[in-house]
C-alpha cells in the first residue's frame, strides 16, 4: 500500500480510517498476528469511545509507518493500546508526496463510515471529483455494484465524450469511482484497486 | 393395429416407471437426513451444541491454536482450527459415528443454527461484515470523520472535531484513496 502511495506520489491523496475491531478480545477473539508484523497477536478491547479509537489508530499510523511524524505513543497494538495516551503531532502528512490523513470512525456517532460504506472484511475505494460535467456515467442501476472490481477507466473515457459531445465543464461533486468486492474471508487483493487507482490518477475527469 | 397400440401402452407404463424411479432417485440425492428440514436434529440438541462450540473457540488452547496457525502465516487459518472444533463439536453430540457424510451434515446444520441464536453464537452477533448498499459513481455519502489531531498548519479549522470526507477528495480531480482499517 505505502508501495504505491510512493509510486503515485501527488498523483492521489490517501485516507485511512481507523472502523471498529473486527476481532476484538472482549467480541469475537482469533489471537492473529498474520498481519500484526513482528509485535504478535492482537489482543484489542473494541474501542467504544473517540478518545480509545484515537488512541488505537495513532498507534496503528505508528507501527505501519502512516505518518511520518513521531508518536509519543508506547502502545505496540497487542493489548496496551487502548488504555495509552497518544500524542500525534498530526493527522496529516505526506508518503512519497502524498497528502496522507488518519481518521477514526467515531463509535461515539454511531460509526458513520461504516454505515455508509460497509468497510468490512476488505474494502478499499477511490473517491474522485470531475472537472468536468456529464452526470453519471454507469452504475445507478446498471447492475454496478460491490461485486464490480472493473478499472474505471472506462468511465473516464465515456466522461470524455460526453464533455466532448457538450458536456457542461462544472464541478461534479465526489463519487465513488472504485470499491473493492467483498470477501468471504480471503485475503486483501490489491491488484484492482491498484489499477483503478492508477487510471484515476492518470485521467483525472 | 391393436398390437401397436398395446406396443405403445407398455413402451409408455415403461418409460412412467423409469421417470418415477428417477424422481426418487432426485429426492433421496437431495435429502438431508440431519438438516433441519428433517429435523433429525432436535432444536434444543443445536443450541446445546452451539454453546459447546461457543465455549471452544474462547477456549485457551484453541485461542493458542488460532495465534499459531495465523503466525505461520500459511495458506491455513483461524478458519479450519475452527472447522475443526465443529467437527469435534458434533462428534462430543454423537454425530459422526457413521462416517464423514452424517459429520459434514451434522456441521451444516450447526453452522445454520448459529445465525438463529446470535446471544449464543457471538461470531455472528459481532459479524461486521455485511454488503452495503454503496455502489460505483454513487455520491460520496455525507459521512463526517473525527481526525486525529490536527497538524498546526492544517488548512482546516483548529478545533474543529470533526471533518466531512467529501472536503478531503481533492478539488482539483486527482483520486482520493481510502483505506478503511484497523489491528484486527
Amino acid at each position: 500500500m505505502l508501495a504505491l502511495a510512493r509510486e503515485l506520489g501527488t498523483r492521489a491523496d490517501w485516507l485511512f480510517v481507523y472502523i471498529a475491531e473486527a476481532h476484538a478480545a472482549d467480541e469475537w477473539p482469533i489471537a492473529s498476528s498474520r498481519f500484526n508484523g513482528a509485535r504478535g497477536a492482537v489482543h484489542l478491547a473494541q474501542t467504544r469511545t473517540l478518545a480509545s479509537r484515537r488512541a488505537a489508530a495513532a498507534a496503528f499510523a505508528r507501527d505501519f509507518g502512516l505518518l511520518s511524524e513521531s508518536s509519543s505513543s508506547s502502545s505496540n497494538g497487542s493489548g496496551s493500546s487502548n488504555s495509552s495516551s497518544t500524542t500525534m503531532s498530526g493527522s496529516s502528512s505526506s508518503s512519497g508526496g502524498a497528502a496522507v490523513t488518519v481518521c477514526v470512525d467515531d463509535p461515539e456517532r454511531g460509526e458513520p463510515f461504516a454505515e455508509a460504506f460497509a468497510p468490512w472484511p476488505v474494502r478499499l475505494f477511490v473517491l474522485q471529483k470531475g472537472k468536468r460535467g456529464g452526470g453519471p456515467r454507469r452504475g445507478n442501476g446498471d447492475g454496478a455494484s460491490l461485486n464490480d472490481d472493473e478499472c474505471a477507466a472506462t468511465d473516464a473515457a465515456a466522461t470524455r465524450a460526453a464533455a466532448g459531445a457538450g458536456g457542461a465543464a462544472v464541478a461534479e461533486p465526489a463519487r465513488v469511482r472504485f470499491l473493492s468486492a467483498p470477501r468471504n474471508g480471503g485475503f486483501i487483493d490489491l491488484e484492482p484497486f491498484a489499477d483503478a487507482l492508477r487510471c484515476a490518477a492518470a485521467d483525472p475527469l | 393395429m391393436a398390437e401397436a397400440v398395446a406396443t405403445l401402452e407398455a413402451q409408455l407404463a415403461s418409460l412412467q416407471h423409469q421417470l418415477a424411479e428417477s424422481k426418487a432417485r432426485a429426492r433421496s440425492s437431495r435429502a438431508c437426513p440431519l438438516g433441519r428440514d428433517d429435523a433429525a436434529i432436535p432444536e434444543a440438541t443445536l443450541v446445546a451444541m452451539l454453546q459447546h462450540e461457543a465455549q471452544s473457540r474462547l477456549n485457551p488452547a484453541t485461542q493458542q491454536q488460532y495465534s499459531e496457525v495465523e503466525a505461520a502465516n500459511g495458506d491455513t487459518s483461524w478458519m479450519e482450527v475452527t472447522e475443526g472444533l465443529q467437527r469435534a463439536t458434533v462428534r462430543a453430540f454423537g454425530f459422526g459415528g457413521s462416517g464423514d457424510l452424517e459429520e459434514a451434515e451434522a456441521v451444516a446444520a450447526l453452522r445454520l443454527a448459529a445465525p438463529r441464536y446470535p446471544e449464543v453464537a457471538f461470531w455472528v452477533r459481532h459479524n461486521r461484515a455485511r454488503r452495503g448498499e454503496l455502489t460505483r459513481n454513487a455520491r460520496v455519502p455525507a459521512v463526517a470523520l473525527a481526525p486525529l489531531q490536527w497538524a498546526p498548519d492544517s488548512i482546516y479549522p483548529s478545533g474543529k472535531d470533526t471533518v466531512a470526507l467529501e472536503d478531503l477528495v481533492p478539488l482539483d480531480a486527482r483520486p482520493l484513496a481510502v483505506v478503511a482499517l484497523s489491528y484486527s
